[in-house]
């Protein structure tokens, strides 16, 4: 199985900084493709979430130059991904939170984490943002930690209302805003000739499921350069509907 | 008096005065009721017990000894220690971590954004 990468953000239509920070690496190990991909947000309602986002960034950046080869040579179990992943998040969580103690201020990050590799994916998430799979129909691999997401589960609200909600963006934790964080893992065998997708919550507020795979279907995908293309296009048209948020997206395709 | 004389008188002196010694040592035995050619000598039970006692102790020295020899050469027959390899010989190499230096993960692409330049270490 061979890769496809592109990514692509924006400070949208009405905030002057970008919180969102991305990182997406295609890697080559024996011979085998695989990416490494992360999308944090930074909190839009506290300061300084873009110092946030981007030692997140950071962070799993160091844990893939240090960590992953030696996985890769033991071979990559779920098990070492969740413990190695975990540990990860809950030092950021600590030095951000320490941070802001020490700087009398309020910061935090969501963060989705993915790896693909030919026969598996590993996805980790904290907040809101999202992973999807894209290939025949738009398939949402993660789960939002919000307060409307937990109640729609408890058939509290309907899936339609929480669009409108005023609460949905409220998170159920964050990386440096939470006592403890636990993060989501989610595992799967990857399809070929399919797209994956990390994004945050300002790129999918105002584009429905069919308009994402219209623009990014994989044989739409089918250079780095048409699927930049793609992403920008689809911000541009956020940004048209008034989406106020920042904007970020990154894209994987995957080809055999 | 010629001194081979002087020499006969003192042997003699020295016999007659052993003779009075060991008689004088035959009084008392009769008199303690001894027996002359024990006295003051071990018995046969005292004696065996002390002749094993040793026999014991100096087996006990060769197995010692031999163990102790057996080891010289066990050592001269391992690696003398030098610069190269001194140290301990009992750690475990990191296998994965020595076959991850030797076949690294390439980066063939990589995109990144952050808008913050600083980042909390």
């Amino acid at each position: 199985m061979r890769f496809m990468v592109s990514a692509s953000t924006d400070a949208g239509n009405v905030k002057t900084a970008n919180q969102d920070s991305v990182s997406v690496q295609l890697l080559e190990h024996d011979g085998r493709q695989l990416v490494f991909a992360i999308l944090c947000d930074g909190m839009g309602g506290l300061q300084k979430g873009e110092l946030a986002s981007a030692s997140v960034i950071h962070a799993f950046r160091g844990w893939c130059s240090q960590r992953l080869t030696v996985l890769l040579q033991k071979g990559l179990q779920d098990g070492d991904i969740r413990r190695e992943w975990t540990q990860v998040i809950t030092e950021r969580n600590e030095k951000i939170k320490a941070y802001g103690r020490e700087n009398g201020v309020r910061l935090g990050t969501t963060a989705t984490v993915l790896l693909l590799t030919e026969g598996r994916y590993y996805v980790a998430n904290v907040g809101d943002s999202r992973a999807y799979e894209l290939q025949m129909q738009v398939t949402q691999i993660t789960r939002d930690q919000t307060v409307v997401a937990r109640e729609i589960e408890m058939g509290l609200l309907a899936p339609e209302q929480a669009e409108t909600d005023p609460r949905r963006s409220v998170l159920l934790q964050c990386i440096g805003a939470s006592e403890a964080v636990y993060p989501d893992f989610f595992f799967g065998t990857p399809l070929g000739n399919a797209v994956y997708l990390l994004c945050s919550d300002g790129f999918r507020h105002k584009i429905t499921p069919a308009e994402l795979l219209a623009y990014l279907e994989p044989y739409r995908m089918n250079s780095p350069e048409n699927m930049r293309q793609n992403e920008q296009a689809l911000i541009r048209m956020v940004k048209e509907r008034n989406e106020r948020d920042n904007i970020t997206v990154a894209t994987i395709r995957t080809y055999k | 008096m010629s001194g081979i004389t002087l020499q006969w008188l003192l042997s003699g002196l020295i016999s007659n005065g052993m003779k009075r010694e060991g008689h004088f040592r035959e009084a008392d035995a009769a008199a303690s009721g001894k027996d002359i050619m024990t006295d003051g000598a071990m018995s046969e039970t005292v004696l065996l017990g002390v002749m094993i006692l040793a026999a014991v102790l100096l087996a006990i020295c060769l197995v010692l000894l031999l163990i102790r020899l057996l080891g010289r050469r066990q050592r001269h027959r391992t690696a003398r220690l030098s610069s190269l390899n001194a140290g301990s010989i009992t750690q475990e190499l990191p296998v994965a971590e020595v076959q991850a230096a030797l076949r690294p993960v390439k980066v063939l692409k990589d995109i990144v954004y952050c808008e913050s330049e600083e980042i909390i270490p």
